[in-house]
């Protein structure tokens, strides 16, 4: 069978620009220093990708921290919803995230509670 | 429910979880199969089932791949979904060969799920399938266990919730809670069990009441369960009636969690993977798209009400209990911070390998000394207790010395699977691969290639099947080109025997014998020119890498000795069982090679002596055709004969080695191939193995591709014969180049 769609429907564009600019403080994870804190605020990048990181936890509201980056700055580790997650820069580029504005203290996973 | 006309064959009982969610553990409890668990993502990649008695009724326990979601994106995961949706393409297999031959099996799955397919798996469960009456419910399980680790309660959750939309009978097994007690919670099996609906069963610490697990199986299998309802919002009620519409399958029940699994799987890049209607997936492709030209993004929706729902439990089921101990949780977290770092991390891998190597020689060394004690010993029984003759030859100089210097090895391939088996288990590859994710890219190789790669230390053939844990096919093809040269343990008795003959008198160099170093530089060898070809054909291959790296980085945890003495005795027990089979066989052929025709009397009427005995036969006479080929090399014919003998499988060499030099040597007192190999001399009475020539056939034997088996997995696994030609004829040019470059330089070096 032949699913040679276009790469992304008009209005899924528009959803993820609209997501992506709904708040001026979100930044890609990327950004996020190593031991700090944030809220996902959107996910965004191809349909697979996008739909396994929510699959995996980062659902927009979800608290997550950065705990360290392997040598190089890639890949990152990060930790969410109890259980540690390492992805590339590349793919953490896609996950928008509002930057907590109280610093944690160290590396902590949020705890599952 | 059309279960009962299956009655002919056992229910099918599958266990399905996260990776490293303890459940090949759960498997291995159950079922006391020889599979093995592991702490790392994705290892079990062939179906592995064992057949389990459930209060006097014979089911059948499959084990599928670790995952985190039923929406596949990789071969792996598209083998859960065969397992547990069942969906097949039955009426192409069950109609006639004319109709096959218009719509065949395999014509809707991409190129990348071939492998998976054409896999003994596969092939056994189309035949399954052409027996079967009752088609597409002829694969639906008979009972699910749903694993769910406890430190990952809502990821394991979520899963669950996935699988319950689907009216088989299930019961829940919460995993690893020693770990969530640590740190002060407990889940609470029986508020679980009252949200959900079905039997939960708790470890208690690490273990599982294998009996209780297994009373509850015994009355889930007859049993029937509704699937769960969700509340969905309404546009994604709407979108998953719509999408069920689709299906073709006969079991109405299952509709609505398929279609669920469908939306969630739809990729416009992608086919329907295997195991999932067809038509279901392009329903839910155009219900996506139709949703998302409204601004509704449909999966996200969907994944986000599972999840609000998972949310609900965990706060539910997770509540504050056990015996908080932090001091080990702080001193496990500070641990793995140091082995993440650059620095640290580095020496610590570098520290692990070496000292890897150094057990490998002195630890085996007394029980291979025993074993190889053992065998001389039984030689000179024989020899003194039969006849001298034939007989006698074939078995002291043919059988045992052949085969036997074969199992001398087995000490050192049971510590290497140990060893290996540990780290994996720990989570310390894991680790590895974090750190080693973004060198390997520059190489042109997915970050999770990390994974096959470091298992081909053990034996090219898993780990090349472990490449279906990557997504794209050209990754897969990228990492099946460079596991051939990673120096897997069939590599081990030659680098041993060699290295022992070389530096077996050499004083240590920094605390570590010269033999360990040696081996470290033929490791470091293999894996520079792993990563070399993988580089090489990543340029001349079209295409980019752009797979996503998503590493579940479990916590550091202690092995379990049962699993890993499980490993290393199937592992010894297949080692054993090639060295009775095909390299028992092999030696046969070489010793009657070897020994006849027989040579004549000498003139004074004495027989010839043994040396020329082995010169005068057809064996010796090829050998001895072929030596100006081994001659860059810097050995003789009779390496030159195991070099070539090896090409059917690499412990062959020393076999071979000690078939020649056991028949040269009859005449003598043979001690062990190690010291006849010291004391062979060449046709001029220098040394036959020199620094310069022993390491010369040890960079031959890193980088030459002698192994049928790993040739005939490509093979299957890349779908054509020209990946293993290719790879077959440029891995053994470049080794004899490289073998003659060593034995070039380092004889300039050494001046011998």
């Amino acid at each position: 069978m032949s699913v040679e769609a276009p790469l992304a429907s008009p209005g899924a564009l528009e959803a993820a620009t609209a997501r992506a600019s709904a708040n001026a403080l979100a930044a890609p994870l990327t950004e996020l220093a190593v031991g700090t804190s944030g809220c996902v605020q959107a996910v965004n990048g191809e349909r697979g990708l996008r739909y396994r990181l929510l699959e995996l936890g980062l659902l927009p509201g979800t608290e997550l921290a950065v705990l360290r980056c392997a040598p190089g700055g890639d890949p990152i580790e990060i930790g969410l919803r109890g259980y540690a997650l390492s992805l590339r820069r590349d793919e953490a580029a896609t996950v928008l995230v509002v930057p907590s504005t109280a610093s944690t203290h160290g590396a902590q996973a949020p705890e599952e509670t | 429910m059309t279960r009962d006309l299956l009655a002919a064959r056992p229910p099918r009982i599958a266990l399905l979880g996260n990776p490293n969610s303890g459940k090949t553990t759960l498997f291995n409890l159950l079922s006391g199969s020889n599979e093995r668990v592991s702490n790392y993502a994705g290892v079990t990649v062939e179906r592995v089932s064992a057949t389990l008695q459930l209060a006097g009724m014979r089911c059948e326990l499959v084990d599928i791949p670790g995952l985190y979601s039923l929406a596949a994106r990789s071969p792996e995961e598209s083998i859960a979904v065969q397992e547990v949706l069942g969906h097949k393409p039955d009426r192409n297999v069950r109609t006639s060969p004319a109709d096959s031959a218009t719509a065949p099996p395999g014509a809707m799955q991409p190129n990348a799920v071939k492998g998976a397919r054409s896999g003994g798996q596969a092939a056994a469960r189309n035949a399954e399938a052409r027996s079967s009456v009752a088609g597409a419910q002829a694969t639906a399980p008979a009972a699910l266990v749903l694993v769910v680790p406890a430190p990952a309660l809502r990821r394991g959750l979520y899963l669950a919730l996935q699988a319950l939309t689907l009216p088989y009978p299930v019961t829940v097994v919460v995993t690893l809670n020693d770990e969530v007690e640590a740190a002060g919670l407990r889940v609470d099996a029986s508020a679980l069990a009252d949200a959900l609906g079905v039997p939960v069963l708790l470890s208690q610490g690490r273990k599982v009441d294998a009996l209780a697990l297994k009373r509850v199986l015994a009355s889930l299998v007859a049993s029937e369960r509704p699937a769960r309802t969700m509340d969905w919002p309404q546009a994604a009620a709407e979108a998953i009636a719509r999408v069920s519409k689709a299906a073709t399958g006969a079991e109405p029940a299952t509709h609505e969690g398929a279609a669920l699994i469908a939306l969630l799987s739809w990729n416009e890049s992608q086919r329907a993977p295997l195991g999932m209607d067809p038509s279901l997936f392009a329903a839910a492709g155009q219900v996506t798209l139709s949703a998302e030209a409204r601004g509704l993004p449909l999966a996200e929706r969907i994944i986000e009400t599972l999840y609000a729902e998972v949310d609900r439990l965990a706060s539910q089921t997770l509540v504050p209990g056990g015996k908080p101990s932090h001091t080990g949780l702080r001193l496990r977290e500070r641990l793995d911070t140091w082995l993440k770092q650059p620095l640290l991390g580095f020496l610590s891998l570098a520290a692990v390998l070496l000292g890897l190597f150094h057990l490998l020689f002195t630890a085996a060394e007394p029980v291979m000394g025993l074993i190889e004690t053992g065998i001389g010993g039984l030689q000179t029984w024989l020899g003194a207790v039969l006849p001298p003759g034939f007989v006698a030859s074939l078995l002291i100089d043919g059988v045992l010395a052949g085969v036997g210097n074969v199992v001398v090895f087995v000490p050192q391939i049971a510590l290497l699977f140990l060893l290996l088996g540990a780290l994996e288990d720990t989570g310390y590859l894991a680790r590895v691969a974090f750190l080693l994710d973004r060198p390997l890219r520059r190489f042109g190789l997915q970050g999770k290639a990390v994974v096959p790669l470091l298992s081909g230390f053990a034996c090219a053939i898993p780990a090349i099947l472990a490449t279906r844990t990557l997504p794209r096919f050209r990754d897969r093809l990228l990492t099946m080109l460079a596991i051939p040269y990673v120096a897997c343990a069939a590599r081990l008795p030659v680098f041993l025997v060699i290295a022992g003959v070389l530096f077996s008198d050499a004083p240590p160099l920094l605390g570590v014998s010269r033999a360990a170093w040696a081996l470290l530089a033929m490791y470091t060898l293999s894996v520079s020119a792993s990563l070399a070809a993988a580089w090489v054909f990543s340029k001349v291959l079209a295409g980019r890498s752009d797979s996503p790296l998503l590493l579940d980085l479990p916590p550091l945890r202690w092995p379990k000795a049962r699993n890993l003495l499980r490993l290393v005795r199937s592992r010894v027990k297949s080692f054993l069982k090639d060295a009775g089979t095909i390299i028992l066989a092999l030696t046969v052929i070489l010793w009657a090679l070897l020994s006849f025709p027989q040579a004549p009397a000498l003139p004074d009427g004495s027989e010839a002596s043994a040396g020329e005995q082995l010169r005068y036969s057809v064996g010796g006479r090829a050998g001895i055709a072929l030596e100006p080929l081994w001659e860059p090399m810097g050995v003789d014919w009779r390496i030159g004969l195991g070099i070539i003998s090896a090409f059917a499988a690499r412990e062959v060499f020393v076999s071979t080695l000690g078939v020649v030099f056991g028949l040269e040597s009859a005449d003598e007192d043979s001690g062990a191939l190690r010291n006849q190999l010291s004391d062979a001399r060449t046709g001029r009475g220098a040394p036959l193995l020199t620094t310069a020539s022993g390491l010369a056939v040890m960079v031959f034997f890193v980088l030459a591709c002698q192994c049928m088996s790993t040739l005939a997995v490509v093979r299957r696994e890349s779908g054509t014969v020209r990946w293993p030609i290719i790879m077959f004829s440029s891995m053994t040019l470049i080794a004899y180049a490289a073998a003659c470059l060593t034995y070039w330089l380092l004889a300039l070096v050494t001046g011998t």
